[in-house]
């Protein structure tokens, strides 16, 4: 139980001895008697003071010529032009050193006070930043899906197919401007807002509700050059569902002949894709 | 609200009756512009700019625009009755409507209106449809014939299915965008040389050509820029898929699609 306390005690008086270091007198005396009753503590004892000892003979690293040379450069550099007013570094040093509190108490104060204030300005501000720049992004997809939407209501087809277009060019359809372009696709009374309908929703024929709206759609279309576009959709997306939808449509007797050739290269094309 | 509604069905002047019906229709706000919309499905449709403020619609049906043979019995006597003709005219908030022919079937129609009045015109069979010096927008589809859109300036919407499209554009509606398709017919559009948009080029079994430098887009499709020029001095495109391609930089989209036709772009 002594031991433990008296290994505490010899790097105290370690650097006591070498006069940086506090111990009590009344330590000093309870150590010496200590180590004189126990050849375990005294052993180490002796082994630390021979290791001390030691690393006090190592001689010490003498500076290179390079660094002597920088370190004079430096010096002519701080110390600027001869007779300028320039104040020296300890001149810096010392009103620098002013300002700062001695004490240990004030000085651990004021660099928590900074830690808090840090943390909790730059938590506040990287949090709100993101939320806002998310909030913003989302306004803008809101705002350009309401456009879009907007637009494929107009009266004028022009005015639809820039409605059409404008959600062709958002990064992503949303589900209601999918919704919306299939409606255009089924009752634009403009064959061209229908046909630019289609490209557009091209893009979202990785959804199957897609891919299934515009197979029903096709069977509904009366006019030629909407069936051949939705024809060539269908190729394109090679879904082996739409041949159900294909072969349907193949058999209503009204198709142009033009039509019903291509409904029929589609249906190879498709099960040549299998 | 007004609503001024006229119906013509001639009771009476069989002499005019035996010609054409006629009708000026007083627009509700002449400063403003006028929308026209006419669906019919068989006959001809012909369409320019006439006076401000009024929009004048005749319409000769089909049948007495052939003169009928008067049978026998009734030599020397003159017809009471609206014939085939006939027509119902609407105007609400400067949007007039016209329905002509019989039951609403159509006839070949003429109609001036102020050069600036935007047309939704629809027709299925027999004829074309023909449209000179208007600057609203049009807006114009037929089935079984030809659109010609004369001089015309504003922003185009024009579809035929078995029938070319026509088109002269003078003046163009900065960023609205365009479209001219056909299933078997070909496209010829002229634009002003300084025309900035984003073309949309499709078709299936013809060429695409073009004078305007077109600037091609890198794309899956991959078309075939034939070198040298061509017949009539012109660039040709040859493509398998819709291809794009920017003129002046590029703009609104416009978009050119024939299944079986060949697709002219020509610079003014």
């Amino acid at each position: 139980m002594m031991c433990g306390w008296a290994k505490e005690q010899i790097a105290a008086s370690w650097m006591y001895t070498s006069g940086s270091g506090e111990l009590e007198p009344g330590d000093q005396a309870k150590l010496r008697h200590h180590l004189a009753e126990c050849a375990e503590c005294a052993e180490e004892m002796a082994q630390l003071t021979g290791m001390w000892e030691r690393l006090a003979d190592l001689p010490a690293p003498e500076p290179g010529l390079g660094l002597q040379l920088r370190w004079e450069a430096t010096l002519e550099s701080l110390g600027g032009a001869p007779g300028g007013k320039r104040r020296t570094p300890e001149a810096w040093r010392f009103s620098l050193a002013a300002l700062w509190p001695q004490r240990p108490v004030w000085q651990a104060g004021i660099a928590l006070a900074c830690l808090v204030v840090g943390l909790a300005v730059g938590g506040r501000w990287q949090g709100s930043a993101k939320s806002e720049i998310a909030a913003l992004r989302e306004e803008v997809a809101n705002t350009k899906e309401m456009v879009a939407l907007s637009l494929l209501r107009e009266q004028s087809p022009s005015e639809r197919l820039r409605g059409v277009d404008y959600s062709a060019r958002m990064p992503r359809i949303e589900p209601e401007v999918v919704t919306a372009l299939i409606r255009a696709v089924n009752q634009d009374t403009s064959v061209n807002v229908r046909l630019a309908a289609i490209d557009a929703l091209s893009r979202a024929s990785g959804q199957p509700q897609v891919r299934r709206s515009l197979e029903q759609a096709l069977d509904r279309q009366e006019s030629p050059t909407v069936q051949a576009a939705l024809i060539g959709y269908l190729v394109e997306t090679r879904d082996q569902q739409a041949l159900g939808a294909l072969r349907q449509f193949s058999k209503r007797p009204d198709l142009e002949a033009t039509i019903r050739e291509r409904a029929g290269r589609a249906t190879q094309q498709l099960t040549e894709f299998k | 609200m007004m609503i001024q509604r006229i119906g013509v069905l001639a009771l009476a002047m069989a002499a005019l009756v035996a010609a054409q019906d006629k009708v000026t229709v007083p627009l509700s706000d002449p400063s403003q512009p006028a929308t026209l919309k006419i669906n019919q499905v068989t006959g001809s449709i012909t369409i320019t700019a006439g006076k401000a403020g009024e929009v004048v619609v005749e319409s000769g049906s089909r049948a007495t625009s052939r003169k009928e043979k008067e049978p026998v019995a009734a030599a020397g006597m003159h017809r009471i009755d609206a014939g085939r003709g006939g027509m119902d005219v609407t105007e609400e908030h400067n949007v007039v409507t016209v329905q002509t022919g019989r039951f609403g079937l159509g006839g070949n129609t003429v109609i001036q209106a102020p050069a600036n009045t935007s047309l939704q015109v629809k027709t299925v069979n027999g004829g074309h449809i023909e449209v000179t010096g208007m600057s609203g927008e049009i807006d114009a589809d037929i089935v079984n014939g030809a659109i010609l859109l004369k001089n015309v300036s504003g922003a185009v919407v024009a579809h035929s299915v078995n029938g070319s499209v026509t088109v002269t554009l003078e003046k163009i509606a900065a960023d609205k965008p365009m479209s001219f398709t056909t299933l078997n017919g070909k496209i010829d559009v002229t634009l002003p040389a300084d025309t900035k948009a984003r073309l949309r080029l499709k078709s299936d079994r013809g060429a695409i050509y073009s004078d305007f430098d077109v600037k091609l887009e890198q794309d899956a499709s991959k078309p075939t820029v034939e070198e040298g020029r061509g017949t009539e001095g012109k660039y040709r495109i040859r493509i398998d898929k819709s291809v794009y391609g920017a003129i002046n930089g590029g703009g609104p989209e416009y978009r050119f699609e024939s299944m079986n036709g060949n697709i002219v772009i020509r610079k003014k």
